[in-house]
Formats: C-alpha cells, sequence, structure tokens
C-alpha cells in the first residue's frame, strides 16, 4: 500500500532516496580516517546538501514566498557556514 | 505576510506553504536551534579536546538509524500532502500515521541511547560536551514528540474528510512542522556525532 | 468608585442606566472600581518614585521618614498591587464578554475589590509607618518565615490574603467561562491568571539555604513577568484588538497560539539567567544565555501583531486613544523587555553588569512598556464603555494621547539615562585595574540621575494629564461607529 503510495510521487521518492544516501555516505565519513577538519567539513557540507533538499523539496519552499525561502534558506547557510568555520 | 494569515489552500505558486503563524513559529523554533548550534560551534571551538573526548564515546549507529526514520517520516508526510492534493484519502491518511510510527521508532531508540548514557553516570555537570549533547538531543527530542502529536491531530482530523485538493493548509502545516524536525536533526547529527 | 459599586450591589438598575447602553453584560461594571484603584495606585508609584529618584543624589530626602529601601519597597509593591488589579479587573470585563454571559457572582467581584484594596491600603501603612523589622514581628513572621525578600516583602497575613483574593477570582471567572463560550482569547487569560496564582505559592517556601531561596524566588518573579503574564498581556491585548479592529477572531488566535509557544519556550528555561555564579550548576550559563537571547521574539511578534492589526483594521473604532496605547505597548514591550533585556542577558556579559543601574533600565522599561501599558490600553478601552459611552469625546482622547507621549517619551528619557549610569557604574567600578567603590562611582553618574529625576517629572505631569482626561467633557464623536 504505502510502497505503492510512494511509487506515485516520484519527487518525493527520489529526494528520499538522495537523502537516505547522502545520510549514509556522512555515516560512511565518520569512520573514514580523515583530519578532523576535514572530516568536519564533509559531514557539515553534506548536511547543508540534506538541508538544502528538505527545505526545496518537502517543506516546498520552492513555490512559497522568496522572503520565507531566502529566510529558511539563510539560517541553513548561515548555520553550516559558521559551523564550518568554527573547525578551522 | 498581509494577506496569506487566512490563506486555506497552497494552489497559488507564490503562497506560504501552510499557515503563516506556524511559519513564524517555526522560523523562531530554528532560531532557537540556530543560537544553540553556534553556542555549541563557540564551546567547542574554545575547547576541542573535551568535545572530541566525548564524541568518541558516542556510537554511530543508533543515530544513523535515527537519521533515517526522521527523513523516512519526512518522506511520508510529505507524500501525504500529495496524497490530500490528490484527493486519495486513505492513502493519505496512513502515510501520516507511517510518520507517527516512525517518529516513535525514533524515540524508542533514542531513549535507549539516553538510558545508556545515564548508567554510565553522565549528567549536565560532567563537562561541555556533555552539557550540549544531553542539552542538545533532549530539546530535539521533544521536538520529535511534538511533531508526532500535531501529525498524529491532523490524521485523527482527516477521517472526516476535510483536507482536499484546495484545502490543504492544514495538513501543509504539520508537515512543514516535521520537516523542520527533521531538518534541526540532520544539522545536529552531522555536528555532534559526525564531525569529531 | 463607591457610587459604581453600590449601584452593583444594591440598585442594578442604575448601572443599566449608566453602562449597560454599552456594555454587553451588566456585571462587566464590577471592572470599574479596579481600574480606578489601580490608576489611583499607579500615581502613588510614581510619587515614591519620584521621593527615590531625588534620594540617588540628595541621599537624606526625607530621612528618617521614608529611607530608601523603604521608599523602594512601595514603589515596587504598589507597582505589583496596581498590575494585579489591572489584570482582575481585565478580567472582569473580558472574560464575561468572551463567554458571552454575566459574571458567575459580580457580588463576590465586589467584595473581594474591597478586601484587596483594603489589604493593600493596610500593608502600605504599615511599610510607611513602622520599622520593617517591627512589621515582621506585630505580622507574626515567625510562625511561617516569608519576609524579606524583594518584591515579596509583605507580611505573611497579606499574602494569605492575597491568595484569597486570586481564589476568589480564579473561581468566578472559572466558574463563568465554564459555563459559558470558550474562546481562545479567555482560555489563554485564564491561563495566564491560573498560572499567576500558582506561581505566587511559591513565595510562602523560604529556603534557609541562599541558593535554593533564589530558585524559589524566581519561581514566583520571573515566571510572572516572563511567564505567565505575558500570556496574560497576549490575551488582553488580542481582545482590544479584535475589538478596535475588527479583524478577523481566527487571524488574531493564530497569532496568540504562536506569541504564547514562543514565550514559554524561551521564558521557562530562560529562567536560567538568573542564576549565573550564585552558586548554581555552570549548564545555567549556557541555559539562560541561549533561551533568554530567544526571550525577545515573543515581545517583538506582539509588536507585528499590533501593527499588522491595524493595518488591517476593518473598522474605524472612535476610540483613537485606546488603538494608540495598543501601538504602543507592542513597541514598548519589546523595547524594554526585548532589547533591553537581551543587552544583559548573556552570561560573560551579565558577569559585569548583574545588579547596576542597567538592571533597573531593563525593569523601568520593561514594566512600563509591557505590563502598565497592556494595563492602560485595557482602560483606555473599557473605561468609555463602563461610563457609557462606546468613545471618550475627542478633547478627552486629545488630552489621552497627549500623556501618552509625555509618559512614553519620559520613560524612553529614564531608561536612557538609567543606561547611561549603568554603563558608568560597570566601567568604574567593574572594571579596569582599580575599580572604584560603589558610592564613589555613584557619584560620578550623578548627572545622569539629576536627569533621571527630571525626566521622572515629566512622566508624573504626563500621568497627571491622564489622570485630568478621565474628567473632560465634550461632544462624543461617533461619527464613525
Amino acid at each position: 500500500m504505502t510502497m505503492n503510495a510512494l511509487r506515485d510521487f516520484p519527487t518525493v521518492w527520489r529526494v528520499w532516496l538522495w537523502l537516505t544516501a547522502l545520510t549514509l555516505l556522512a555515516a560512511f565519513l565518520a569512520d573514514a580516517h580523515l583530519t578532523p577538519g576535514h572530516l568536519a567539513l564533509a559531514a557539515l557540507s553534506v548536511a547543508w546538501l540534506k538541508g538544502l533538499a528538505i527545505v526545496e523539496h518537502y517543506m516546498a519552499l520552492r513555490h512559497a514566498p522568496a522572503w520565507l525561502r531566502l529566510t529558511v534558506h539563510g539560517w541553513l547557510a548561515l548555520v553550516s557556514a559558521v559551523l564550518i568555520f568554527s573547525f578551522l | 505576510m498581509n494577506q496569506s494569515v487566512t490563506l486555506s489552500a497552497s494552489t497559488n505558486p507564490r503562497e506560504v506553504p501552510g499557515d503563516l503563524a506556524m511559519w513564524f513559529f517555526i522560523l523562531a523554533e530554528l532560531l532557537v536551534f540556530g543560537v544553540f548550534f553556534l553556542a555549541y560551534g563557540y564551546a567547542r571551538a574554545h575547547d576541542p579536546a573535551t568535545f572530541a573526548a566525548g564524541q568518541r564515546q558516542l556510537a554511530l549507529g543508533v543515530p544513523t538509524v535515527n537519521t533515517l526514520l526522521l527523513i523516512a517520516g519526512s518522506a511520508s508526510v510529505a507524500a501525504a500532502v500529495r496524497a490530500f492534493a490528490l484527493d486519495r484519502q486513505r492513502t493519505a491518511r496512513r502515510l501520516l500515521w507511517l510518520t507517527v510510527a516512525l517518529g516513535m521508532g525514533f524515540v524508542v531508540l533514542k531513549c535507549g541511547e539516553f538510558a545508556g548514557k545515564l548508567a554510565a553516570g553522565i549528567t549536565l555537570s560532567s563537562d561541555t560536551f556533555w552539557m550540549f549533547y544531553l542539552s542538545l538531543t533532549f530539546f530535539h527530542f521533544l521536538h520529535v514528540i511534538l511533531g508526532m502529536v500535531i501529525v498524529g491531530a491532523v490524521a485523527v482530523y482527516a477521517r472526516d474528510g476535510r483536507y482536499r485538493p484546495g484545502q490543504l493548509a492544514g495538513v501543509e502545516t504539520a508537515a512543514a512542522y516535521w520537516h523542520m524536525v527533521d531538518l534541526v536533526w540532520v544539522v545536529l547529527f552531522a555536528l555532534v556525532y559526525v564531525a569529531r | 468608585m463607591s457610587t459604581s459599586t453600590t449601584a452593583v450591589l444594591d440598585t442594578p438598575r442604575g448601572v443599566e442606566e449608566h453602562a449597560a447602553t454599552r456594555l454587553k453584560y451588566r456585571s462587566q461594571a464590577v471592572a470599574k472600581p479596579y481600574f480606578i484603584a489601580a490608576i489611583g495606585l499607579f500615581f502613588g508609584q510614581i510619587v515614591f518614585g519620584l521621593i527615590m529618584g531625588l534620594q540617588y543624589v540628595i541621599g537624606d530626602f526625607l530621612f528618617p521618614e521614608i529611607p530608601f529601601n523603604v521608599a523602594r519597597m512601595v514603589h515596587t509593591n504598589l507597582l505589583i498591587v496596581w498590575l494585579l488589579f489591572g489584570f482582575m479587573g481585565a478580567g472582569y470585563y473580558l472574560i464575561p464578554e468572551e463567554s458571552e454571559r454575566e459574571l458567575h457572582s459580580p457580588k463576590l467581584a465586589i467584595i473581594t475589590f474591597w478586601v484587596f484594596l483594603v489589604a493593600g491600603a493596610l500593608t502600605i501603612v504599615g511599610y510607611l509607618s513602622v520599622p520593617y523589622a517591627t512589621l515582621a514581628k506585630l505580622t507574626h513572621n515567625e510562625i511561617l518565615p516569608t519576609m524579606g525578600r524583594e518584591f515579596l516583602e509583605q507580611p505573611t497575613i497579606t499574602k494569605v490574603g492575597i491568595v484569597l483574593v486570586a481564589l476568589s477570582f480564579l473561581y468566578n471567572l472559572s466558574m463563568t467561562v465554564l459555563s459559558g463560550r470558550k474562546t481562545s482569547v479567555s482560555l489563554v487569560m485564564m491561563l495566564g491568571l491560573w498560572g499567576l496564582a500558582i506561581f505566587f505559592l511559591f513565595s510562602f517556601y523560604n529556603p534557609t539555604n541562599l541558593v535554593l531561596d533564589k530558585y524559589f524566588w524566581w519561581y514566583v518573579v520571573h515566571l510572572w513577568v516572563e511567564g505567565v503574564w505575558e500570556l496574560i498581556m497576549g490575551a488582553m491585548l488580542a481582545f482590544v484588538l479584535i475589538k478596535v479592529t475588527g479583524v478577523d477572531r481566527e487571524v488574531v488566535e493564530k497569532w496568540l497560539y504562536v506569541i504564547i509557544a514562543m514565550t514559554l519556550i524561551s521564558g521557562i528555561i530562560g529562567t536560567g539567567h538568573h542564576y549565573y555564579w550564585i552558586g548554581t550548576p555552570g549548564y545555567w550559563q549556557w541555559w539562560g544565555s541561549i533561551f533568554s537571547a530567544i526571550e525577545p521574539i515573543p515581545f517583538f511578534m506582539m509588536t507585528l501583531f499590533a501593527f499588522n492589526m491595524v493595518n488591517r483594521r476593518r473598522r474605524e473604532h472612535p476610540n483613537k486613544a485606546a488603538v494608540l496605547w495598543a501601538l504602543g505597548t507592542g513597541v514598548m514591550a519589546f523595547l524594554g523587555a526585548g532589547v533591553w533585556g537581551f543587552l544583559h542577558t548573556l552570561a560573560p556579559v551579565n558577569y559585569l553588569t548583574h545588579g547596576t543601574q542597567l538592571t533597573a533600565a531593563h525593569g523601568h522599561m520593561a514594566f512600563y512598556g509591557a505590563y502598565a501599558m497592556v494595563v492602560i490600553t485595557m482602560i483606555s478601552y473599557t473605561m468609555p464603555k463602563l461610563r457609557g459611552r462606546e468613545a471618550n469625546s475627542r478633547g478627552a482622547q486629545k488630552l489621552e494621547m497627549v500623556s501618552f507621549w509625555l509618559m512614553t517619551l519620559a520613560m524612553v528619557a529614564i531608561t536612557l539615562f538609567l543606561t547611561a549610569a549603568g554603563y558608568v557604574q560597570v566601567s568604574l567600578q567593574r572594571m579596569g585595574t582599580t575599580p572604584m567603590p560603589f558610592m564613589a562611582a555613584q557619584d560620578q553618574a550623578a548627572t545622569y540621575y539629576w536627569l533621571r529625576e527630571a525626566s521622572g517629572v515629566v512622566f508624573f505631569i504626563g500621568l497627571a494629564l491622564y489622570i485630568i482626561s478621565f474628567f473632560v467633557k465634550g461632544k462624543t464623536d461617533e461619527a464613525a461607529h
């Protein structure tokens, strides 16, 4: 039932696959013996990518007024960027 | 922000998805977590050794599964919105309950993780890392529960068929809240568990 | 006030003739004596404020009759009591109208009023006539010691009286709500009022451990002004905005819910900003800083809320003064509680500023901007109706608006001068390698204290004009009604 429903909604399905893949990538990177700075850069960049997909597709802010879309993207960008810098 | 408060549908391309008041709430929540994350970054940068020592004790398996559960919940509630838009009521309601069930999975695993830490004698006063770990994850944990309550409530309301094409504001509002909880977790997962 | 009081008790017809033309429910008239008492006590508060302001620069002014510590106690206690009178009046007016039925017992409301007024007056007389220690002895504080804590100085017997008054008030309103229409405005109002009463109970517990004592003390003080009082404020503001703008209740309710959610999320854990370096665990520095940094948001939302509703108004309400007060509340609450609170809420900043004039600056503008102004907003909207007209005459409103600007601008000035004094104090007394002693640093800020006192005089003139505006007659302009 649920699987059928998901097949009916290709965007949701593709975004889910993309997010799952990125999550597994992040978990893999954690054990990949990177230097702390590189690992933080990789992990938070992956988080940023995941956030972009969630904001655009799931929160559906693609279709929202610019102020709202920019505010949420601004939050994500600011938090990710400042955190990355805090590791460098 | 003028006319959209009373918005009942968001078929129009430049409208806020769901209720504007909820979006203000979501933005405020994002700000709370944002401040929390930045405080973590500031504290870690000033004491990286303590944070690294604490993070080494965190297992990655459970939080990875938890991330997958929340993401699947997001996919499911997003699919529910689209199902309501197509007036597939039964499918849509099942997808909402699926989200609640995935959230429940998160809660159970998270409780196990907390129990482990408590058993290991870790408290808020152990050190700065554990203070942030417990505060951040517990605060987020409460939001997952609230998200489950909101999505569950919408699933119950949906029984009378009130969410139809053009009448999606309520379910979009609940979905937006869930996605916010997911979005925050994605950053939290990377910051607390992975970036060590 | 006694005429309207007797009118309710003995001759309901008298009230009917005067007020019922504008009141939806006759029993709403019980709000009137509460509001009059509130304004009277407000006047007293400002008089004592002026006395203390002068004592800052002329230390022995009125000594030994009214020492600084007594004047301060009277100033802050009158503030709390007049705001409580205002909240109660607002409750008695708002709840019947929202519940669409008469008050459960108007008679009980009037009895409660007199009990509260007499108990409050006796307490103030006690503060002024005998030394505080004697008052404690006279009222047998040793049986259940609760005295001696800032804002909660009331003798134990007065505290018991406050609880009884609150119970009678809550019983009366809850019965009204339970058997009437339930709206979000009335539910939020009741949540706030019940919270107010419940948190006050912590004032009866006075642990000997000073750190524990601070926890419980702030459970009253902080959870009042940065918790449940904000709910009361939100409900009162929402009620007046619905009335004067005619905007859909649904829209107002959404705003109200979000404001409350933000208040509770930030305010409850935000209590931590009082727990820095007083013997509490270190995590409070993080929790207090992070959550209280968010506390300006609900106040900012109230500003947005007030302006948004007024911009989308569906009618031109003849009571322009009430609209002005409502907008002013939004702005001043945000500046006073939000901005001035944030200035010194972060732990590293508070390390230097704790308990300085910066705190006084914040306290003044926050109490005025949030709570004094929201009560005046309510009074401004309801008083004309309680006196049998939709709005006051143009002349009266003009004078009221002049008083708004005088009081508000004077409060801005007081806040700025106290902030300057606080800066002087922090930089001289708490920073540098050779910090000055307290009194020496105070002397360096004397100019600012004089300017503050002058601003206080302007505030007093504004308040006098406000009171005079109630007696200005003239033609009521109801063309737009």
